[in-house]
């Protein structure tokens, strides 16, 4: 207990009137956005012309949320035709695709915002060339649901 | 001023005897460098061979009991035979020291046929690691003597050794599952446990029930 | 009519006075109840306001990750243990590639070694923040929560500045680490560092002498030293019944014999032990932060042979591995089989809260329920990492 009685109450008072001037911690979200890091590991993304169809990115992914799908892009690249697919809405964002890319083709990119008015998650490798706001582009419009 | 602050508030639980009056903020870790610290790696970190130190006690305690010994990076292992693992267990908490029991747990070997009882004990005294291992049949009853009376702490343990291996643990207070519901068929962690999926739903009481199919109020 | 009642734990009679068993109630609380920080449920037989038993029911999430662990190569391990403690997933990584070192015994570059103990130390810090203000909001003070989540944000944006992400790292890698740090973060560190010891202080003036705080927290909740001893506690909940144990002292990995820092102890083992260990313990990290970045030497920030793409081709020798690391909330110890191959054998996870939440029967059976979420509350438990 204090010595004085009532003292760590006013101490208490004094912490919080300390804090009144200062700048504030949040963000009101959709209007203001905090920015992320550098290194932040949001969606995945595919730069198409340099996939090579290795496959180490599927052997890396720890939840099999990226897999190889038959395409044909730039057989002079990629001899196989395969490149990854990934179904962004199962993806843990780890980051070890991007790690083990031996041409740094697959990547992850700063977007976070996910949100989607269609339940469609898989990407195939056309939309992970694209951002995200391309791809909510072309989508069809769906009103609110 | 802040410094008075929290010296008077160091004084106020001054019975514990080891810390002087106002010690909180300053450091009273010994400053003097040990010289071997600076080397990279440290000698005494990792790889170093197991200390038998504790082992030949034991060896001398049980005699035909001890199985063998091994080494498991560094900490040595004993291997019991299942029946007397409550005594030797009991004689490296009382007689050695082990005050600690870390966790217990199995590892299922199916080729050999195998249930591999675990218990990591650890030392506060002399800072020492000891593992005991025992070999119950997989294909028996699988039953082994609980450590509740030694440990407390090993009770929800060996419930997780039960629910998920299938262990029983003779004269354990309260042997049912912890994770999973009661009535959810197999031990998930036996390497040859059928990955059918199961649903659990809810019955009048609260209670959970484990269906083969989904429906409605299940999940 | 008159009833004696035993509690259980306490050993202590209870005498009614009434009709029959009216006064009797089973009561239910969670799994959603938000004091239980989670989906802890637990069954609480009470007697008036009185708990007598207390029974915590698990399961509600888990994930079976044990299995998991099984199905892929060792390293996809690593992103799956930031989920079990989701408050200090660096801890997470650094118990499970402790575990893998001493397995594959691997020699881990000195900055490496370097940069775990900042990475950990804020880590630490972050989840007592977290600790402090969730702590309050069951207390029923709303004041720590906006301060320390002030703070806690702070830390999180280093650490997101460091490994790139907030609560997921995935930031260890066996024998190292992913990133060496980004330029100018040693100096962003020790000026939050800075700011966040004035902040500790105002925080200290706010809570530790708090009369309210005080009066509502001793006594309650008390265990001694060979109850929590044999219960198998660990941390914060074991050192404030007066047991130094600290595995960075008494079984040092890393470059932590190096570090000069105090074990916080209170002899309490009460509520308010608990949470002194924990505020002082955040004194300690300060110290530790700095003396890391005073001596982070140069060099290789991963060992030669487990970087880049052959993360996944991890092959460990045919042997069994525990290695247990200091994590805000106790010991975390992984127990690894390989069978030598490149999938594990077993990986066990013994979870710091799993053993702490054991002694929630022995600390409240005999009081009320008010001073149960209090108990719980100051046990500081993740149910990520108890159900795994």
């Amino acid at each position: 207990m204090a010595s004085i009685p009532l003292m760590g109450i006013f101490k208490g008072m004094a912490t919080t009137l300390k804090h009144l001037g200062r700048p504030k911690d949040t963000y009101e979200y959709p209007e203001v956005k905090r920015g992320v890091a550098e290194r932040w590991r949001g969606r995945i993304a595919l730069r198409l012309d340099r996939c090579i169809g290795c496959s180490m990115c599927a052997q890396a992914c720890p939840n099999g949320s990226c897999t190889m799908t038959d395409f044909e892009h730039n057989p002079d690249a990629n001899k196989k035709g395969t490149y990854p697919q990934v179904e962004v809405a199962k993806c843990i964002y780890c980051g070890f695709c991007e790690e083990v890319c031996p041409v740094e083709c697959i990547h992850v990119t700063r977007e976070y915002e996910l949100a989607r008015y269609q339940r469609g998650a898989l990407y195939s490798p056309v939309m992970l060339d694209k951002t995200e706001n391309q791809i909510r582009a072309e989508e069809p419009e769906m009103g609110d649901p | 001023m802040g410094d008075l602050e929290e010296k008077s508030a160091a004084e106020k639980d001054v019975e514990e005897p080891g810390r002087a009056p106002g010690a909180i903020w300053t450091s009273t870790a010994k400053e003097k460098e040990d010289p071997k610290a600076k080397e990279w790696p440290f000698p005494a970190m990792h790889y170093m061979p197991a200390y038998t130190d504790d082992v030949d006690p034991l060896k001398e305690a049980f005699g035909n009991d001890i199985v063998s010994d091994g080494d498991l990076s560094g900490k040595p292992v004993v291997y019991i035979h299942p029946d007397r693992a409550l005594d030797v267990l009991s004689h490296a908490k009382k007689t050695l020291g082990f005050e600690h029991l870390s966790f217990v747990s199995c590892c299922d070997y199916p080729k050999e046929g195998i249930l591999e009882m675990h218990w990591q004990l650890y030392s506060y005294s002399t800072g020492r690691h000891l593992v005991v291992k025992a070999h119950l049949d997989r294909d028996g009853a699988k039953r082994v003597a609980s450590v509740t009376p030694l440990w407390t702490g090993a009770n929800w343990h060996e419930r997780e050794a039960w629910d998920l291996f299938g262990v029983r643990f003779d004269g354990h207070p309260d042997l049912k599952r912890i994770f999973l519901p009661d009535g959810w068929r197999g031990h998930p962690l036996l390497k040859d446990y059928d990955e059918t999926e199961q649903f659990i739903g809810m019955d009048e009481r609260g209670e959970d029930v484990v269906y083969d199919t989904p429906g409605p109020g299940r999940w | 009519m008159q009833e004696q009642v035993k509690v259980a734990a306490r050993g202590t009679t209870w005498t009614l006075e009434g009709e029959g068993r009216e006064r009797f109630m089973d009561l239910n609380m969670g799994p959603q109840h938000p004091s239980t920080h989670g989906v802890l449920r637990l069954k609480l037989h009470l007697n008036g306001e009185v708990v007598e038993r207390c029974e915590p029911v698990l399961g509600y999430l888990h994930r079976a990750k044990e299995k998991i662990a099984e199905k892929g190569q060792w390293i996809k391990f690593m992103p799956i243990t930031d989920r079990m403690d989701y408050i200090a997933g660096i801890y997470n990584n650094w118990g499970y590639a402790r575990a893998m070192e001493e397995l594959h015994e691997i020699e881990v570059p000195e900055r490496a070694e370097y940069l775990r103990v900042v990475s950990g130390e804020l880590q630490r810090l972050a989840s007592h923040y977290l600790f402090l203000g969730t702590f309050g909001l069951d207390l029923g003070m709303i004041t720590p929560f906006f301060y320390s989540f002030g703070d806690r944000e702070k830390v999180l944006g280093l650490i997101e500045e460091l490994t790139g992400a907030r609560l997921t790292i995935t930031y260890f890698r066996f024998g190292g680490v992913k990133w060496d740090a980004p330029e100018g973060w040693f100096d962003r560190v020790e000026s939050t560092v800075d700011e966040l010891e004035a902040h500790h202080k105002e925080m200290w003036d706010l809570l530790v002498e708090n009369d309210i705080l005080n009066m509502r927290l001793r006594g309650v909740g008390v265990m001694t030293e060979e109850e929590a001893v044999s219960l198998g506690c660990t941390g914060p909940v074991l050192r404030a019944t007066g047991k130094e144990y600290d595995i960075r002292k008494d079984d040092p990995y890393g470059v932590y014999p190096r570090m000069r820092f105090d074990v916080p102890t209170e002899t309490t083992g009460d509520c308010y032990g608990r949470f002194m260990v924990r505020i002082r313990e955040m004194k300690e990290s300060f110290k530790i932060i700095r003396q890391a970045l005073r001596e982070m030497p140069d060099g290789p920030i991963i060992a030669k042979g487990f970087d880049g793409s052959k993360i996944i081709r991890t092959k460990p020798p045919n042997k069994e591995s525990y290695g247990r690391v200091e994590t805000p909330k106790g010991e975390l110890g992984f127990w690894l089989v390989s069978d030598n191959s490149m999938k594990p054998y077993r990986v066990k996870a013994r979870g710091h809260s799993f053993s702490n939440l054991h002694c929630l029967p022995l600390l409240v059976e005999g009081s009320t329920i008010a001073d149960t979420v209090v108990s719980l509350a100051s046990l500081d438990i993740v149910l990520g990492d108890i159900d795994r």
